[in-house]
């Protein structure tokens, strides 16, 4: 937001915006600042439910301005727009990126390592097994930070449940499917094949995120499975020669059945601002084709409303090149009825890892959070 | 013969003394003596002093801890201030999951081993720095240094020290020891230790500084004819030290105690409760609870048991210990 405040502040003498960063405690400062009536004026909001400020969760509390007629929202393409709005079908955000969950590879490392990007799984497992023998770590993989435990089941699970079956949590809703009797089993079964093959460092669970950072730019590391805007955070402390390569990750050995995990965040509306006219201009602003692009090359992600501007990034033109064969799927969690199932993820992939629990423990967890809600 | 009763000095008030006495000739009532005022060294002063700080601490502390307490029985949403009253269901719900347990236990352990880990080393060090050597001041700062990081801090520091490739496995591979080398934070059977040894770190100066105040106070006339009766300085310390220095022993297990069964922020910095919850303590839980699992009315219900747990355990501790520490 900082680098492209200063457009609009030029333009409207005067105005001054003041962006407040609560980094990992986002969700927990705006849910509080809501509750009390003094939340900001313009705030990120993540798509779907599964946490307090998502847009079907304090939306549907009537916490966000509705935007359905604001003359940018006919633009909204139809995922973004799904996700973005409450249940009662009033859009809450004007979308700004849309993130992914892919491959980020260190393009320089492979290649001199005699590699290359892998399709398939198979691929996968060949990389990972050439790399070891290379002295070098295929995947990184820093579990100490939870929010990474969840990186390869929800890419996997993109081509192997959610892009094969889209209703699938829906189905899960009705009792129909559980996560124990899905392709969720194999998608865990996989992250514990890569285990067993050295894809990872030694002791993920110990290992912080920023740590797999520095290893990938240091080359040390040839990759980590991540969302695409990690592509910016790792090059912006990296070496001016690095060269990231983003991929969608595979799951099986057919690369045109490979889906691309996604999910929307955008900008919404306070209910309770003081400033609704001033705020309104703003997001109509955000919601400009070249803003969005500005947004999302400095995010180091895909925008969400790019028009006819042209995305240089290369995170963007994969991105863009699988909305176009329509083979995204939404990440799980943003359609999960309740935010106990993502915790119960997160400690079951640390307990596979440090062996003690095994996969079906884990889907059996899952499962009973789901049922719960 | 004279008998005076007399209670104890309720801050510089002279109580009435009644002084009996043989009866004289006309004089068969025991006498009156008027208070005799004593000086004062300094004028009390009035209740009204203390309203200010007392509205704020009622306003910041007391009063969200009552409505909290109050939340614990309704079915809240954390958003709206409209809740049902539910009665103990959240409270019936705590001892269902089996997080909760495993961070009590967590929490016992840690507080064991922190309180035993933190007092010795820190009236280790104060023995030591009580001593006559040049350099005691300078040790002093050093040693006490780690107590104006914040928790979050340090917790970070020991994150990166920790880690499979952090300094410390560096370290011991660097001096020819490899075969050491351990998972310290992704271990599940070593993580709570590794959390224990970065908040004795940082705790030990606490103590330190406690335990040399007590030994300062500590008569070298004492030791000094102790040491001419022959006792040596384990025995000088053992017998005569450690108990004139009771009161600052009991101080320092009340506050390690108390401090670290709601410890919550270095573990939360250190592990965030991991792996799969090997170091959640009972604050982490109600953190998680709270902001992860968005299930307020739940976390109240443990903030509430953490608080009532917290305020039993200080307050027996208190009264055991009470009478000793007035020694």
């Amino acid at each position: 937001m900082n680098a492209v405040k200063a457009t609009f502040e030029k333009a409207n003498p005067g105005v001054t915006i003041q962006v407040k960063d609560y980094s990992q405690n986002f969700r927990e400062v705006i849910g509080t600042q809501l509750a009390g009536g003094n939340a900001p004026d313009v705030l990120a909001i993540t798509g779907g439910g599964g946490n307090n400020i998502s847009a079907k969760v304090a939306g549907d509390k009537g916490y966000y301005a509705d935007l359905s007629g604001q003359s940018w929202a006919a633009m909204v393409p139809a995922t973004p727009k799904e996700q973005l709005s409450n249940t009662k079908g009033q859009l809450v955000a004007v979308p700004m990126t849309l993130s992914s969950i892919g491959g980020i590879y260190n393009q320089g490392a492979i290649q001199a390592a005699g590699l290359s990007v892998p399709n398939t799984w198979s691929q996968v497992l060949q990389f990972c097994q050439e790399a070891k023998a290379k002295g070098k770590v295929a995947y990184g993989l820093g579990l100490s930070d939870t929010w990474t435990t969840q990186m390869i089941p929800y890419a996997l699970t993109a081509s192997l449940v959610y892009g094969p079956d889209p209703k699938f949590t829906s189905e899960q809703s009705k009792g129909t499917k559980s996560f124990s009797q899905s392709a969720w089993k194999t998608s865990l079964d996989m992250y514990m094949q890569m285990k067993g093959q050295g894809c990872f460092n030694s002791s993920p669970n110990g290992t912080p995120y920023s740590q797999v950072q520095d290893a990938i730019r240091k080359g040390k590391t040839l990759a980590t499975v991540s969302v695409a805007s990690e592509t910016a955070a790792i090059e912006l402390t990296g070496p001016a020669d690095l060269d990231l390569t983003y991929a969608a990750f595979p799951a099986t050995d057919d690369a045109s059945q490979t889906y691309l995990s996604t999910s929307t965040v955008g900008f919404g509306m306070n209910a309770k601002t003081q400033k609704k006219a001033l705020a309104e201009k703003f997001l109509s602003w955000l919601a400009t084709p070249e803003t969005q692009v500005a947004y999302a090359k400095a995010f180091g992600d895909t925008a969400a409303m790019p028009g006819d501007v042209k995305q240089e990034r290369q995170v963007s033109t994969l991105v863009q090149e699988y909305v176009d064969k329509d083979r995204i799927t939404v990440w799980p969690d943003r359609d999960w009825p309740t935010t106990t199932i993502q915790p119960e993820v997160f400690d079951g992939v640390q307990a596979l890892f440090s062996g003690r629990a095994h996969v079906g423990d884990v889907l059996k967890k899952m499962d009973a959070a789901f049922t719960q809600s | 013969m004279s008998a005076h009763v007399q209670g104890p000095d309720p801050g510089g008030v002279t109580a009435p003394v009644v002084e009996a006495r043989p009866a004289a000739a006309g004089a068969d009532r025991p006498r009156v003596r008027p208070p005799r005022p004593r000086k004062s060294a300094r004028p009390r002063p009035s209740f009204w002093f203390a309203l200010p700080a007392l509205l704020l601490f009622v306003v910041i502390v007391i009063a969200p801890n009552l409505q909290g307490f109050a939340y614990s029985f309704t079915n809240w949403d954390g958003f709206s201030p409209a809740a049902d009253l539910v009665g103990l269901k959240n409270f019936s719900s705590l001892f269902s999951n089996g997080n909760s347990g495993r961070a009590v236990l967590n929490t016992l352990v840690l507080t064991a081993v922190v309180t035993v880990g933190q007092n010795v080393l820190g009236l280790l060090l104060a023995l030591g720095l009580n001593a006559n050597i040049k350099t005691k001041y300078a040790l002093r700062l050093v040693f006490f240094l780690p107590v104006v990081l914040t928790p979050i801090v340090c917790g970070y520091l020991w994150k990166y020290l920790l880690t499979p490739e952090g300094s410390l496995n560096s370290a011991l591979s660097a001096i020819g020891l490899p075969g050491l080398r351990q998972d310290w934070l992704g271990n599940p059977d070593l993580v709570l230790f590794s959390v224990c040894a970065a908040i004795i770190w940082q705790g030990a100066g606490y103590s330190m500084v406690i335990y040399l105040a007590g030994l300062q106070s500590v008569s070298e006339d004492v030791l000094e004819a102790a040491a001419i009766d022959g006792a040596g300085p384990s025995r000088r310390t053992w017998s005569i030290t450690l108990p004139l220095i009771n009161g600052s022993i009991v101080i320092n297990l009340l506050l390690t105690v108390l401090g670290n069964l709601k410890q919550f922020d270095t573990v939360f910095s250190m592990t965030g409760g991991g792996p799969s919850g090997a170091s959640d303590t009972m604050a982490t839980i109600v953190y998680k609870t709270a902001f992860q699992y968005l299930q307020y009315p739940t976390a109240l219900a443990q903030g509430v048991i953490l608080t009532l747990f917290v305020g039993c355990v200080g307050f027996v501790q208190y009264r055991l210990t009470q009478r000793k520490a007035l020694v």
